[in-house]
């Protein structure tokens, strides 16, 4: 059941599931710990490196946090998760460049979420349909992730770089607004 | 009824990751055959069943309990 929400305008519109799975108080990235969580998929570790890089460098964030996922196929073990549940503000994981990888990013954005950690996911745009089904088996249809163009596997540093520059806007808002 | 628009979703999503998808209903059942396009085909791209069948019931549209799924013969999931 969509939840109402009420618009400052006097009208009145609808959030997604997707939207309502997401932890209500969003970060704050000044002096913020950000997890990243990669998958081991070629080039994920570079990808989040360079993202933690960029967040440190341009919005404040005062440490980052990798953690490398035990199996990229399979959603976050409970201990991963509570560890970057108890140690940092926020989280990026990814990158979801293939069908298993895709989903498994996907439900673990939303197991942080609702676990009150603001999640980011990073997808690859071959893979929205696994993406969005995982949304939709966790009742979260309408989940919102980031992409980035498929594949990432083949690129060389400086294009992955290039790649983590172009979607940092968007983690960073996803991260931090409602 | 399968979604003709999730069917060939998944095809391209599947191929993407060196995977064909052929599927066919018969007497009510909707028979999934997932077989390798690609020799370099990363056999853990493929989601494991109980996701895979949650994905295919999700794109095709089609009640989970009447997918028979059948993995690429000697994959991890087969």
């Amino acid at each position: 059941m969509p939840e109402a929400i009420l618009d400052p305008t006097g009208g009145q519109r609808t959030a997604s599931a997707g939207t309502a799975v997401l932890t209500r108080e969003r970060a704050r990235l000044d002096g913020a710990t950000i997890g990243l969580l990669s998958n081991t998929k070629q080039n994920a570790a570079l990808f989040l490196d360079e993202l933690g890089r960029l967040l440190v460098s341009r919005h404040g964030v005062a440490a980052v946090k990798p953690v490398v996922k035990k199996s990229f196929a399979l959603p976050v073990p409970d201990d991963q998760l509570a560890e970057l549940k108890d140690s940092c503000d926020a989280v990026i994981t990814g990158v979801g460049d293939c069908g298993s990888c895709s989903a498994s990013a996907v439900a673990d954005g939303v197991a942080f979420e609702r676990n009150g950690v603001p999640a980011a996911v990073i997808c690859s745009d071959a893979f929205v349909v696994t993406a969005d089904a995982m949304a939709e088996l966790r009742d979260a249809k309408g989940y919102h992730y980031a992409k980035t163009a498929h594949p990432v596997a083949v690129l060389n540093p400086d294009e992955v770089r290039k790649r983590a520059e172009d979607v940092l806007p968007e983690i960073v808002n996803i991260l931090t607004k409602p | 009824m399968i979604d003709p628009n999730g069917l060939e979703a998944m095809r391209k999503t599947l191929a993407a990751d060196g995977y064909a998808l052929d599927v066919s209903v018969v007497d009510g059942r909707v028979d999934v055959r997932i077989s390798v396009a690609d020799p370099e085909a990363c056999e853990d791209c493929l989601a494991p069943e109980p996701i895979m069948r949650g994905i295919l019931h999700k794109s095709l549209k089609v009640p989970e309990q009447a997918i028979d799924l059948t993995y690429p013969p000697g994959s991890v999931h087969d």
